[in-house]
């Protein structure tokens, strides 16, 4: 479509302006992403403000202006699903951080082997998340799961426990799967982070007689922050957004014990057919993961303003 | 790719003359049923096709998760999709599909009602108008093992406190007193309704009205969590189960009581996957002295989506599918219990399963969660959590009673507004 | 300053050991990525009975091939996989087309509105998808486009297109201005100079590029659990969720395990041959920030 545009403007001999060119180049991508995005999300808001549940034909579609929203604040399976996001959000992004720096610091100073390693962390980053679901289900599996087997084996239990049946494990256990598929990513981004760093920096302070755990939070830590941000940022709001790990390893259960926004407003749209609330959980989901880009775009500007 | 899709639109429009045209090929009726193991439905429905040139029948197996089958039915037919012709749904289905408008009401076509069980039909009426037809019967009851109970000289219970009784008499380290389905999903929900209905509960009057009393509620809610934490007949992993579990502990002999659906019994007598082989015996549920037993149904039925375009012979495959013969066949394939009271009596079939007998005694009282559209819901959101709680120790039955009582009149006044 | 005589000695061997436990920490790092997955195709070589063993047997012997052929049996499996293929496929091939000139103009042109664009591209890419299942559901349904494959590249280019835009920006930053200018000295419009210079250049990364998209898409699993509600019709997300015995309710671990080794060999290839530039792809936007 692009090159149309700009095809038959050369015809014109004269060719177009930089700034004519640009918009041109541009325009059909932000058409498309104003159809497949904001359309949707205006419709999303405008079902919200309505009563429209499809096992109710009866109560037809009246508007209702924000009653849904008020209905939010005080339904106990949403603060419940709030919770639920962020305890997953916070602490699996917190260990995939860690782990991944340690990792990273780890890979920087290697040499050989690279391509391999490189390889490891891309198979769990590639990896269908609904194939890594069941697989980490087999793996925990109560009867004849290997997780089971290993903490047997070593005398850490002494009975199988059914991790994604289990009220006070399946959280965890989303957790642990979760960062098993993404802290080789945050590696990555972090390695790649490092690798930018002038060696230099490091001989100057070694002269001066810093030590490693000094140079880390002198030297490393202050050059990789904004790195450090943009891959929180990222893999926040993955985690955030998180659906299908969990919908296929717990199915949001038991109860509602790994139920997070997003499949709440799944199960609201698609099971109680309630397309009004359900679009109102939508816009929550969605307000929630914009208030932490927010948070981390007000963290990352405060950065570059110094 | 403009060449691709007009050769494509060519090619779709002869094939839908060709079909047009083609006045004798037989209409075809799409049939979505779960998972049947025994090949009974294969065989019913190569019976009807064989016996129709007119009408085919294709059969489509739905996945085997209740969940999974009911959320694929619900997207197909809220996108007033016309792929399904006929299908099989659970029992409290039938109000929440029928209320959406998704079914045809079947009241000119089904007309021998009086062949079945109350309950189901009970179930399968909403509003005046019945939209399924039951196809074969489940429902909860008590499983015990009849050598331990007769070795000590026990008659098998028939309240809640002859079961307590027998059951602490009877366990042992190895061997726990009562198991049952008690994980937070639906069918921690049938087990404790049967305790409720049993104490004398009710739960939803003829109009659909709340009138369940807060004080039954807390009475079931309590012997529920006595079980674990004051008689200590239940373990407390007994959250982390559903039917597998119970029935596996139940099968290895490590139980004295079971509560489980029919299917329990054929597993039973399996000596590949039993330890309890000619060992176990059935009642109905237990219930409170001066009331009755009660029975949660799980029974399925065959209906015909609002949005088929051959109704008539959709009709024809839920009529002959429901038939006695067909029954007959599900019932000696599949061991399934049978909708139609007139199989109970067919000495073929008591001969291969005298139990069907007591299954009978069962089918009478059994009755069908609250029929209403927002009982999903009301499922999830306002029965589940506080059984959850009171089975965990972490909520009192009388603020668990009151908890559900609430949220159950929140979710029908949202149907009702 | 006294003890430099022992030092160099002294030294070569601590760097030896902190060599050695370098090399044993990446070891195990590998390890900890490769053993879930190594553990399915140990799964999937396994018969029933041999996955019903307590503890596990690492490897059970003789393999159980036949899973692999099971797969196929009964279920549409094989068109499920063609679907994602041609679903995955058409996702990229429109995102690039539309997405590399807007790229393009991101990087290497001035004009008016560019930081909005730059922001909105960043604000699409932080879109949960579950705030326009609803809308588009509904749409869908009245449409009669449940069960079309147009129903999933549709709405897949909500996180395509800003991942094309987002990668290929940066790509072409890194391309040296001095192309164009050269290009301009001998009297070429803008245009031509994207033309001749610009995408013989940029095949590489739009290459990497189209390698990471088709990764996103294939794995997409929300939308098409939504949309897509007919066995035949699934992509391999979906028929991977409901994978379950053919006429059998225990679950049929050794065949899920066959199944998933399937559906990744074609990403691990993919990542085997261009991990290179996968990992220069993933990590550019996020270091340059």
């Amino acid at each position: 479509m692009g090159a149309q545009v700009a095809g038959s403007a050369t015809k014109g001999r004269q060719g177009l302006s930089e700034s004519q060119l640009g918009r041109a180049l541009v325009t059909p991508a932000v058409l498309v992403m104003c159809a497949v995005v904001f359309f949707p999300i205006l419709a999303t808001f405008w079902l919200s403000l309505h009563e429209y549940n499809l096992k109710y034909p009866y109560l037809g579609q009246p508007f209702v202006g924000l009653r849904n929203y008020i209905e939010l604040l005080s339904d106990s399976r949403f603060l419940n699903s709030v919770k639920i996001t962020t305890l997953f959000t916070v602490s699996s992004v917190a260990v995939e951080l860690v782990l991944g720096m340690a990792i990273a610091l780890l890979l920087n100073r290697t040499f050989k082997g690279r391509g391999i390693v490189r390889t490891a962390v891309l198979v769990p980053w590639a990896l269908t998340t609904v194939v890594m679901a069941r697989m980490w289900a087999w793996i925990f599996n109560s009867e004849y799961g290997v997780f089971n087997a290993i903490l047997h084996r070593f005398g850490i239990i002494d009975q199988y426990i059914p991790w994604v049946a289990d009220t006070n494990f399946a959280l965890w256990a989303a957790v642990g799967a979760d960062i098993w598929k993404t802290t080789p990513f945050m590696a990555l981004l972090l390695l790649a982070g490092l690798q930018i760093i002038p060696r230099e920096l490091y001989e100057a302070s070694m002269v001066d007689g810093a030590g490693g755990w000094k140079r880390f939070w002198s030297i490393t830590v202050p050059i990789l922050k904004p790195t450090i941000l943009v891959s929180l940022l990222f893999r926040t709001l993955d985690a955030a957004r998180v659906f299908d790990l969990l919908f296929v390893l717990t199915g949001g259960g038991p109860g509602f014990a790994t139920e997070s926004l997003s499949i709440y407003t799944y199960r609201s749209l698609f099971v109680n057919l309630d397309f009004g609330y359900g679009s109102a959980l939508a816009v929550a989901t969605f307000l929630y993961v914009m208030l932490i880009s927010f948070i981390y775009i007000k963290l990352l500007g405060a950065r570059t303003e110094r | 790719m403009k060449r691709i899709f007009v050769i494509t639109m060519a090619l779709t429009l002869i094939l839908a003359f060709t079909i047009a045209g083609h006045a004798k090929s037989p209409v075809v009726i799409n049939m979505f049923v779960g998972k049947d193991q025994s090949g009974a439905n294969q065989k019913l429905v190569d019976m009807f096709n064989a016996a129709h040139e007119d009408i085919q029948i294709n059969y489509q197996e739905m996945p085997p998760s209740t969940t999974e089958q009911h959320d694929k039915y619900v997207t197909v037919l809220a996108a007033r999709d016309s792929s399904i012709d006929v299908l099989s749904s659970d029992i409290p289905w039938v109000p929440e599909f029928a209320s959406a408008g998704w079914l045809l009401p079947l009241d000119d076509m089904f007309t021998d009602q009086d062949e079945y069980f109350a309950g189901p039909l009970l179930g399968t009426t909403y509003q005046r108008h019945v939209y399924a037809v039951p196809w074969f019967n489940n429902a909860g009851m008590l499983f015990y093992r009849k050598d331990l109970l007769e070795e000590a000289g026990f008659e098998p219970p028939e309240t809640f406190d002859e079961l307590v009784e027998i059951a602490q008499k009877l366990q042992t380290p190895e061997r726990y007193g009562f198991v049952f389905q008690g994980m937070q999903y639906e069918g921690v929900v049938c087990a404790w309704l049967e305790m409720f209905w049993g104490m004398g509960g009710e739960m939803l009057d003829p109009d659909g009205k709340l009138i369940a009393d807060q004080k039954i509620l807390a009475e079931s809610l309590q012997w529920l969590a006595d079980l674990v934490h004051k008689y200590k007949i239940t373990p407390p992993a007994v959250t982390t189960w559903k039917e597998a579990e119970s029935q596996a502990i139940f099968l290895e002999g490590k139980a004295v009581f079971h509560r489980g659906w029919p299917s329990v019994y054929s597993h039973a007598q399996n000596p590949s996957t039993s330890k309890v082989v000619d060992d176990v015996g059935i009642v109905p549920m237990v219930h409170a002295p001066g009331q009755k037993s009660a029975a949660t149904l799980g029974t399925w039925n065959l209906s015909i989506s609002r949005y088929t375009k051959h109704p008539q012979e959709a009709w024809e495959v839920v009529k002959f599918m429901t038939s006695h013969e067909a029954q007959k066949i599900k019932a000696l394939m599949g061991g399934n219990p049978p909708a139609r009271r007139s199989v109970y009596t067919d000495a073929e079939v008591l001969q291969m399963y005298p139990h069907f007998g007591q299954f009978y005694d069962v089918f009478i009282g059994a009755l069908p969660r609250p029929v209403t559209p927002a009982y999903p819901q009301m499922s999830v959101e306002a029965i589940q959590p506080p059984i959850a709680a009171v089975l965990a120790g972490t909520m009192t039955s009388e603020a668990a009673a009151a908890d559900m009582l609430k949220g159950m009149q929140k979710i029908l006044d949202r149907a009702q507004r | 300053m006294s003890t430099t005589y022992s030092k160099p000695t002294k030294r070569i061997r601590k760097e030896h050991i902190a060599r050695l436990l370098v090399y044993l920490g990446v070891a195990l790092f590998v390890a900890f990525c490769l053993a879930p997955f190594l553990w399915i195709v140990s799964t999937s070589l396994k018969a029933p009975s041999q996955l019903h063993t307590r503890p596990p047997e690492l490897i059970s012997w003789p393999p159980f091939f036949k899973n692999y052929i099971d797969i196929f049996r009964g279920r549409p499996f094989a068109q499920n996989i063609w679907n994602s293929v041609v679903v995955a496929g058409w996702a990229t091939f429109l995102s690039l087309v539309v997405g590399s000139f807007a790229a393009y103009a991101l990087a290497r042109l001035q004009f008016k509105g560019r930081d909005l664009i730059l922001s909105m591209v960043l604000a699409v890419s932080m879109f949960p998808g579950i705030a326009i299942v609803s809308p588009l559901y509904l749409s869908f349904s009245r449409l009669g486009l449940v069960n079309t494959n147009i129903a999933l590249i549709f709405p897949y280019i909500t996180f395509s297109m800003p991942l094309t835009i987002w990668t290929l920006t940066s790509f072409f930053r890194e391309l040296p201005m001095e192309l164009e200018e050269a290009a301009k000295v001998d009297g070429c419009t803008p245009v031509q100079a994207f033309r001749k210079v610009i995408i013989p250049l940029s095949a590489p990364g739009v290459f990497t590029c189209a390698i990471l998209v088709f990764i996103f898409a294939w794995n997409e699993f929300l939308f098409a659990r939504t949309f897509m509600n007919n066995a035949a019709s699934y992509t391999v997300p979906v028929a991977m969720q409901l994978f379950e015995g053919v006429g059998d309710y225990t679950i049929p671990w050794g065949q899920i395990a066959a199944a998933s080794v399937v559906v990744t060999l074609p990403l691990i290839i993919l990542v085997l041959a261009f991990q290179r530039r996968i990992v220069a792809g993933l990590t550019a936007g996020a270091v340059k920030g």
